[in-house]
């Protein structure tokens, strides 16, 4: 008999099945297919400019073009003239408003960093030596960076075509990210303010961060005829060959059906065209981290394609660490003002939220900066006000819980003042405002915030906080305990997978997902195992292949829940074609029975005559039997007519010490507490946690991406300068789940773990720094300067 | 990166030949000297690469002390039992530096020799008077917080970037230079240069000489109780904003005998306190006293905007230091009784 599951897979510890791979070096990331090719394969460097704003005036490529080993350089001037078609309906990791950078398409230079040639040749250190003799003169136009002036100019004409530079613009009517409004007001905000027994008005910063996964971004790439393949690191394989695709032209009349079928099961689609192959691939089987910087296909990723046509050879390119600063968008600059007005007994009665935020000249990027305002806390009386300002950097994108974690932010420190301001304890306030309902009326699926208060609570000891601000003292260090509630929306969106169950008794299970590090592989073998009764190591689970059935965007922490229903539909689809193949079978205990009238259970297909193991009945039939099915909505679950608001909480408490002499800021221990629906795998589910606090402290105590005021360039533009959390400075970080499965949301209940993780903590850290030394940090991060006053 | 030749002579005196060659430049460890070359900040013409010289031994002098050789790695110094016992601080400050990764790479010499990493200096896109004298300096009114606050010039406000170096500065320690004409002996105090008028110079070391090893005095009390603070923005990998490395031994009557002071961040060398010293000296062992002579330290102080907050750092720091010195001393002396 072939071998079945009988025990649970679903919710037990597992670890990753890529484990090994990984920890080998046989995990093979974008750039590391350099192994596959010989010496054919050419290396592309990117020249970047310095200037930040004005026209190009003359590129002098001479003496590159002559130096040892250079194939070719690509400039505006000698550059194809390619297609760059836009999708008719933008896919939501892109701005639904401006240009995309065409690159090499123009001679306008929009922002310090911007491409301007690729130099090609035969060894990498050839290219980057040429790359350096490559001479680009720039007619300088006026630069601006600077978010604080423009923030108080007058709002651009939304009539205009063209924004004014440099000036709030309310974002194009659904336009923004999610394709909820921008501004929302419920009752009279500013009345219920101004009557307010007690009010807080605070105004916070976010400086700007960036993405930094450890794999760099790298493509290659190479043609065969009019097929080209693509080696990229990215989160979302189906994009790139989209936008490959459109860029250069290819089978037009595939790609307008495309566009919707980004949407929809991706199969659906080439059956209607009857095409099975595709003449763009993208083959990504391992990405290294991304936290957004992978979700649209960036300039590079063309260029390395285009350059591979001209020159008929295959092309690789990497980005340097500085171009990682320029070249794959980044958390965007943000200025917030949050008006917070409550009763006497703290019961908020107005809830005012404005933001500010940078995009570039020729996009405008959004994000959803108030939109967890909304979902936050019962209130009566509420605005919120976006505003986009085009400066002269380049289109920020989504980095890990995109506008919720900044939103969260300035909201959870402002909950601290208005407690602060009330004498109230902090934790009670958001207790006291705990909603049961978004602002709208409409009912959460499933919220179990209280519990997490709860559990949090007594994980870090808050019971014994005092009230006041440096009451806390440790020989010469303040210590502080914050708390910040965590937000995330839910969400899900169509996808699709196929199943494959072979005679030797394993399973294949495809999807054209990705797994930026958290898990993806081996939480989806676990639902297929689960589903199909077969031991884990029974399921060959794979992801990252264009060809593969579609699956959406590896972002907006919504891959477990809509990815891993397609998993279980294609694994119950061929169970179901199983089924019908053994009724049919006289040599099968369940021969003449009615499919209806057969169950699998672990792994047994049980019929009212009798049982044999699905993979007996595989066996026996002597060929593979597959099936490919499809899962979700055809839009995001949020744009969908719902009975239930979708959404996650949890909370976030944090201890810190802050050196009294120095000022040094440390954190000592963080509690995270999220409700997250079914936990699917309990251990990359903590370790994602964990991942996102780490982020967190990150984003609360040294991350910044410093623009030099005068040359607009980010000054810091290397991992030494940039900092990041390093081990040292990483607390223990513990990860709980309270809640129950949402199966309002999708069979398997799960709600995804991966950007509540990172939001909260943030705020938790800066409320246990202004408990430990009775100072409000408000513009991120809080180095040590911004509390060495007070100390 | 420049096309460049590269060598690995076995004796001094092959490197030193080569390094008389127009364009040539020793490479140790390669942990600043590459990264520079990449960025094209650096383009040297030859590459001599020293790590073949037999320069790698800690051995002790006749007189006690300890001669370092230049290729000794960062991390076998700090790990030498007698560099841990006799002369803490050099321990301390050594490990404070860079990443274990880094320091097993990097040498004595090399961390010598490295350059500033004020960021305007790294990128060649912007002008820089260290770069190309000349042709500016951005850092005074761009974005200056991790730059200097004593000793800077209108043409440089440049930070010196070494741990290790603060603690030499601190105990007298001496330099060994090798060049064609002989051997000579600078104290590490008159080895880097302040910025001035020429601020791409910064060591007396000529063109063509070597660093052979460093020497430290023999050990006294003050090296023994001595230690090491850096105050940075995050625990490991970040450069100093302000370091102190502070030794101390106190007389009978509990009064300052020996102290000794440098600070690191500060300035475009390591800054040894002479006159804080001399303030200290014989004076109380008291967290007052520490703090007036660290605030002797930055009576002359500039800031440039965003790092004034090094004015009073700088003070504090010194305190925290002394403090843990004295601790040190006094549970010596304890022990001693």
């Amino acid at each position: 008999m072939t071998t079945t599951q009988t025990t649970p897979i679903i919710g037990q510890a597992t670890r990753r099945v890529t484990g090994p791979l990984k920890v080998s070096g046989q995990a093979t990331y974008a750039a590391e297919f350099s192994k596959d090719f010989g010496p054919e394969l050419a290396h592309g460097v990117l020249v970047t400019t310095m200037a930040a704003s004005g026209r190009i005036a003359s590129i002098d490529t001479e003496q590159a073009e002559a130096a040892p080993g250079v194939v070719r350089v690509f400039t505006h001037l000698n550059a194809p003239e390619l297609p760059y078609e836009e999708p008719v309906m933008r896919p939501q990791v892109q701005p639904q408003v401006g240009d995309p950078l065409r690159p090499l398409q123009t001679d306008q230079i929009f922002f310090s960093g911007q491409t301007v040639a690729v130099v090609v040749a035969e060894t990498l250190e050839q290219a980057e030596h040429a790359a350096t003799l490559v001479r680009v003169t720039v007619d300088e136009a006026p630069a601006d960076t600077n978010l604080h002036a423009a923030r108080q100019r007058p709002e651009a004409d939304e009539e205009q075509d063209t924004p004014r530079v440099s000036a709030p613009k309310k974002p194009a009517e659904n336009s923004t990210m999610t394709g909820r409004p921008s501004d929302v007001t419920v009752g009279d905000p500013d009345a219920a303010f101004e009557a307010a027994a007690h009010t807080v008005d605070l105004d916070i910063e976010i400086k700007t961060l960036v993405n930094h996964p450890i794999e760099p971004h790298a493509t290659i790439a190479w043609w065969e005829g009019n097929k080209l393949t693509v080696h990229d690191k990215t989160q979302w394989v189906d994009n790139a060959r989209h936008k490959l695709a459109l860029a250069f032209g290819i089978r037009q009349e595939e790609i307008d059906l495309k566009v919707d079928a980004l949407n929809t099961a991706k199969d659906a689609v080439e059956s209607v065209l009857g095409i099975r192959e595709s003449s763009v691939r993208v083959i990504t089987p391992f990405t290294g981290g991304g936290f957004g910087s992978g979700l649209r296909t960036w300039p590079h990723t063309f260029l390395t394609a285009m350059a591979a046509r001209e020159l008929d050879r295959p092309v690789r390119l990497v980005l340097t660490r500085a171009e990682m600063f320029t070249s794959v968008g980044h958390r965007p600059h943000n200025l917030q003002r949050v008006r917070l007005g409550a009763d006497a007994d703290g019961r908020l009665q107005s809830v005012i939220h404005e933001g500010w935020q940078e995009t570039s000249v020729y996009e405008e990027y959004t994000m959803n900066l108030l939109n967890t305002t909304r979902m936050a806390y019962a209130t009566p009386n509420l605005r919120t006000t976006y505003r986009l300002v085009p400066l002269n950097v380049q289109t920020p994108t989504s980095m890990r819980a995109p506008g919720e974690c900044s939103g969260a932010h300035a909201l959870e420190v402002t909950m601290d003042a208005l407690a602060a301001e009330m004498g109230m304890d902090p934790l009670e306030l958001r207790r006291r405002n705990n909603a049961t309902h978004d602002v709208q009326g409409t009912p959460f699926s499933s919220k179990h915030l209280a519990e997490a208060y709860d559990l949090g609570a007594e994980k870090i000891g808050w019971a014994d906080r005092p009230l006041a601000p440096r009451s806390m003292r440790d020989g010469d260090d303040w210590v502080g305990l914050g708390v910040s509630s965590t937000f995330y929306p839910a969400n899900r969106i169509k996808a699709s997978a196929s199943a494959r169950l072979l005679p030797d008794g394993t399973a294949q299970v495809h999807t054209a997902a990705s797994d930026m590090g958290p898990g993806t592989y081996v939480s989806m073998t676990m639902v297929a195992a689960d589903t199909l009764g077969l031991p884990l190591d029974k399921v060959r689970f794979a992801l990252g292949d264009s060809d593969f059935p579609h699956a959406p965007v590896h972002g907006g922490s919504m891959t477990m829940a809509s990815v891993g229903p397609a998993v279980r539909a294609a694994c119950q689809a061929a169970v179901q074609a199983v089924i019908e193949l053994a009724i049919d079978d006289d040599a099968s205990p369940l021969a003449g029975a009615s499919a209806n009238d057969v169950r699998l259970e672990h792994g047994e297909l049980i019929g009212p005559g009798g049982r044999e193991t699905l993979m007996d009945a595989v066996r026996r039939h002597g060929e593979p039997v597959e099936a490919t099915a499809a899962s979700g909505p055809n839009k995001l679950q949020m744009l969908m007519p719902s009975d239930y608001v979708f959404h996650s909480y949890g909370c976030v408490f944090a201890r810190v010490r802050v050196d009294a002499r120095t000022g040094e800021p440390r954190v000592e221990k963080v509690v995270a507490v999220n409700d997250v629906g079914k936990v699917i795998n309990p251990t990359t589910a903590a370790s994602q946690t964990i991942g996102g606090v780490v982020m967190g402290i990150g984003m609360a105590l040294m991350e910044e991406a410093i623009l030099d005021p005068n040359f607009h360039r980010y000054a810091n533009d290397t991992l030494a300068e940039y900092h990041a959390l390093t081990n040292r400075d990483a607390p223990e970080i513990e990860a709980h789940f309270v809640g129950e499965p949402d199966y309002e949301l999708n069979p398997l209940g799960a709600r995804g773990v991966g950007e509540i993780a990172t939001v909260g903590t943030s705020s938790a850290v800066i409320n246990a720094i202004t408990h430990a030394t009775g100072v409000r940090v408000l513009s991120l991060p809080a180095t040590l300067d911004k509390v060495l006053h007070a100390v | 990166m420049t096309p460049f030749t590269y060598h690995k002579p076995a004796s001094v005196a092959d490197a030193l030949a080569l390094l008389a060659e127009p364009g040539a430049t020793p490479l140790g460890g390669g942990t600043n000297l590459v990264d520079l070359m990449r960025k094209g900040v650096e383009t040297p013409d030859h590459l001599v690469d020293v790590q073949d010289l037999p320069l790698g031994e800690i051995a002790e002098t006749d007189d006690g002390g300890l001669r370092i050789g230049a290729l000794v790695s960062n991390t076998a110094l700090a790990a030498h039992d007698r560099v841990r016992r006799d002369y803490r601080m050099v321990s301390e400050a050594t490990l404070a530096g860079a990443s274990q990764q880094l320091r097993n790479r990097a040498t004595t010499g090399g961390n010598l020799l490295q350059r500033t990493r004020c960021y305007y200096f790294t990128e060649p896109g912007y002008p820089c008077n260290k770069r190309e004298p000349g042709s500016g300096c951005p850092a005074k009114d761009g974005f200056n917080r991790i730059h200097a606050i004593l000793g800077e010039s209108d043409a440089c406000i440049a930070t010196h970037p070494s741990d290790m170096c603060v603690a030499l500065a601190a105990l007298d320690a001496t330099v060994e230079i090798e060049g064609r004409g002989g051997q000579r002996q600078v104290p590490l105090v008159d080895f880097h240069l302040l910025p001035g008028d020429t601020p791409d110079v910064e060591t007396v070391l000529a063109a063509d000489e070597i660093i052979t090893a460093v020497t430290l005095p023999p050990p006294s009390d003050a090296s023994r109780q001595s230690v090491y603070v850096k105050v940075r923005d995050r625990q490991s990998y970040a450069f100093a904003l302000v370091s102190v490395a502070a030794g101390l031994a106190l007389g009978a009557d509990g009064q300052v005998e020996d102290v000794r002071l440098a600070l690191g961040g500060v300035a475009h060398k390591p800054w040894r306190a002479f006159d804080a010293e001399d303030l200290l000296r014989g004076g109380p062992a008291t967290d007052d006293a520490f703090r007036q002579a660290g605030e002797a330290i930055v009576a002359d102080a500039t800031g440039y905007g965003h790092n004034d907050f090094k004015i009073p750092l700088a003070p504090r720091t010194v305190a925290v230091a002394l403090g843990k010195a004295l601790a040190r001393a006094q549970r010596a002396s304890g022990d001693a009784r």
